[in-house]
């Protein structure tokens, strides 16, 4: 059941983005847009937390390393889009190796207010270093790419179509190396650190370097969502980097979506970025409609919405077992 | 012949206590050694000595002649030494077939083949392999976690309490397959057990342990005979 949802998974996944693109309607671009921006910060999310059971409640420091990365590659050095999305992911990288250490000798709750923390530093840094970030104001005037490519393959990434062409190509070439490494030793032994930190250890693997690596992972895949984010909305202020606004977001959509499952972080972010825009009501209802789908999907599928194939099934098996006796 | 794990006068604990004062020991290649004792008297934390989960004060430990005192955890596994630890611990939330490859970290290459040796031992676990280990009964957990240290192809495997807790029908499948691997030449049990039926079967030589140092130490049947009684009863 799983593994065939995994194929449909795929279809739809493809369908999804080809539809939208050839609807070329800018307000589904741009939500279907949205949508992609919150899988991606999901699934670098999911490699601390959903594999090695790590709470990053820091996620939108490096979200907004990036963002503000890209601005500042952009309009300061006038450094073409590219240049960002290979920079910004590696300097996302080399700060968490940096930092990695020194926060994963904390664990459960205590990693969890570590990371916090290192959020609200980049808020404080993001809303007070003014000649840098442009303080409260931000920066604005981010250029998107021109033209790439030739002839009738070219697309123009200045356009709306044209950025959400280079934003599903990176998405679903992220999505690919998230299901391989799914499927890999390295997040097995996430996995058996998330079960048991000390046994895994006694097994000959050094579990502190793993789990470095999995804070690195996920801090450099953040770091792209924000490079395209601030490519794609082309102003970036402190706010949507805020805990609120980005980290705690996250945290979410993949715990909606189902931590430690590959399609969890897109069921997430369909449901939660989705719901609100097409409940066309007014604000305070649009809030307890969205508290309360909140509400019913964790306590209706504790383990997010990637595992409703599975307890489906299972429901049905019983089902049938009870109709057979 | 250098024997395959030689313990010199080790003094370890915890922080601000001491657990083990001065204990000796040494696992000739190919022999089975038991350590029995009363509760508390630092059974597990010698193993976890070895295994370097605690740390030594005094002393040396030696893998083959190699002195590994105060290594890390995942360089004593390479250098030959597993830790089975107490109380069937598997990894809950992993498949069987999971579990036994997490053991298989220094031998990636051998996995397959070791794989299938494992599942030879314990056929029970063939047919859970795609199961949640934490869904096993108690008995299959105990087989997996066997069957995960032997992944690592050790010199030397390291037994907490095998049979603790488990069903008589079970413990002797246990035993069965424990005196399955007495024949294979290069590999030493180290095991800590209560009962006496198994170290009997089993080992070679054993170790009595009380209040962390070694009070007596011998040929199996010798040692159990005649000193237990008296160590247990207080009269020693």
């Amino acid at each position: 059941m799983v593994e065939r949802f995994g194929y449909v998974g795929w279809v739809l996944l493809l369908g999804g983005l080809v539809g939208i693109y050839l609807l070329n309607d800018g307000y589904y671009t741009t939500v279907a847009l949205l949508m992609m921006l919150w899988a991606i910060l999901a699934i670098g999310l999911n490699f601390i937390l959903g594999y090695a059971g790590y709470f990053h409640l820091g996620l939108g420091a490096f979200y907004g390393l990036g963002a503000y990365g890209a601005a500042a590659l952009g309009t300061k050095y006038q450094m073409p889009m590219i240049v960002a999305l290979i920079v910004m992911p590696i300097a996302g990288a080399i700060l968490s190796a940096i930092i990695g250490p020194l926060l994963l000798r904390t664990r459960d709750l205590y990693f969890a207010v570590a990371t916090l923390a290192l959020g609200m530093i980049i808020s404080d840094v993001t809303n007070n270093w003014v000649s840098v970030t442009g303080g409260p104001i931000g920066i604005g005037g981010i250029q998107r790419p021109g033209v790439i490519g030739f002839g009738a393959f070219s697309i123009d990434g200045r356009t709306l179509p044209g950025m959400f062409i280079i934003v599903s190509t990176i998405f679903v070439a992220l999505m690919i190396a998230a299901a391989i490494a799914r499927k890999s030793n390295f997040v097995l032994i996430l996995r058996g650190i998330k079960s048991d930190d000390l046994m895994t250890r006694s097994f000959g693997f050094p579990t502190t370097v793993y789990k470095v690596a999995a804070f690195a992972i996920a801090g450099a895949i953040s770091a792209l969502g924000g490079v395209l984010y601030a490519h794609i909305v082309q102003y970036i202020s402190p706010e949507p980097f805020t805990f609120f606004a980005a980290s705690f977001q996250a945290f979410v959509v993949l715990a909606v979506g189902g931590l430690g499952s590959l399609w969890g972080p897109v069921l997430g972010s369909v449901l939660l970025t989705g719901l609100p825009e097409f409940l066309d009501l007014d604000p305070h209802m649009k809030l307890i409609i969205y508290g309360a789908v909140l509400l019913i999907v964790t306590l209706v599928l504790p383990k997010g919405l990637a595992s409703a194939a599975q307890v489906i099934s299972r429901r049905r098996k019983t089902a049938m077992k009870e109709g057979t006796e | 012949m250098v024997d395959a794990l030689t313990l010199q006068e080790i003094t370890a604990g915890y922080q601000g206590s001491v657990v083990l004062r001065s204990v000796s020991l040494s696992v000739p290649v190919g022999q089975n050694v038991a350590i029995v004792g009363p509760n508390g008297a630092g059974k597990s934390t010698l193993l976890k000595a070895i295994s370097g989960l605690v740390s030594v004060k005094e002393g040396s430990i030696r893998i083959n002649g190699n002195d590994t005192t105060n290594w890390p955890p995942e360089k004593i596994v390479s250098a030959g030494v597993v830790h089975v630890p107490e109380g069937r611990q598997v990894f809950p939330g992993l498949s069987v077939e999971e579990n036994l490859w997490l053991g298989g970290y220094t031998k990636p290459s051998r996995r397959e083949d070791l794989l299938a040796d494992v599942l030879d031992l314990f056929p029970r676990l063939k047919e859970r392999l795609r199961q949640a280990a934490d869904s096993l009964s108690g008995g299959e957990q105990q087989m997996l976690a066997i069957g995960r240290g032997l992944m690592a192809e050790p010199q030397v495997l390291m037994l907490d309490e095998p049979t603790l807790g488990l069903a008589p029908v079970i413990v002797d499948l246990m035993i069965d397959a424990l005196e399955n691997l007495r024949s294979r030449k290069e590999l030493s049990l180290l095991v800590v057990e209560q009962s006496v039926q198994l170290t009997r079967g089993l080992c070679e030589h054993a170790y009595i342990l009380v209040d962390g140092k070694i009070a007596a130490s011998g040929a199996t049947d010798e040692v159990i005979n005649d000193d237990m009684m008296k160590i247990y009863l207080g009269t020693h």
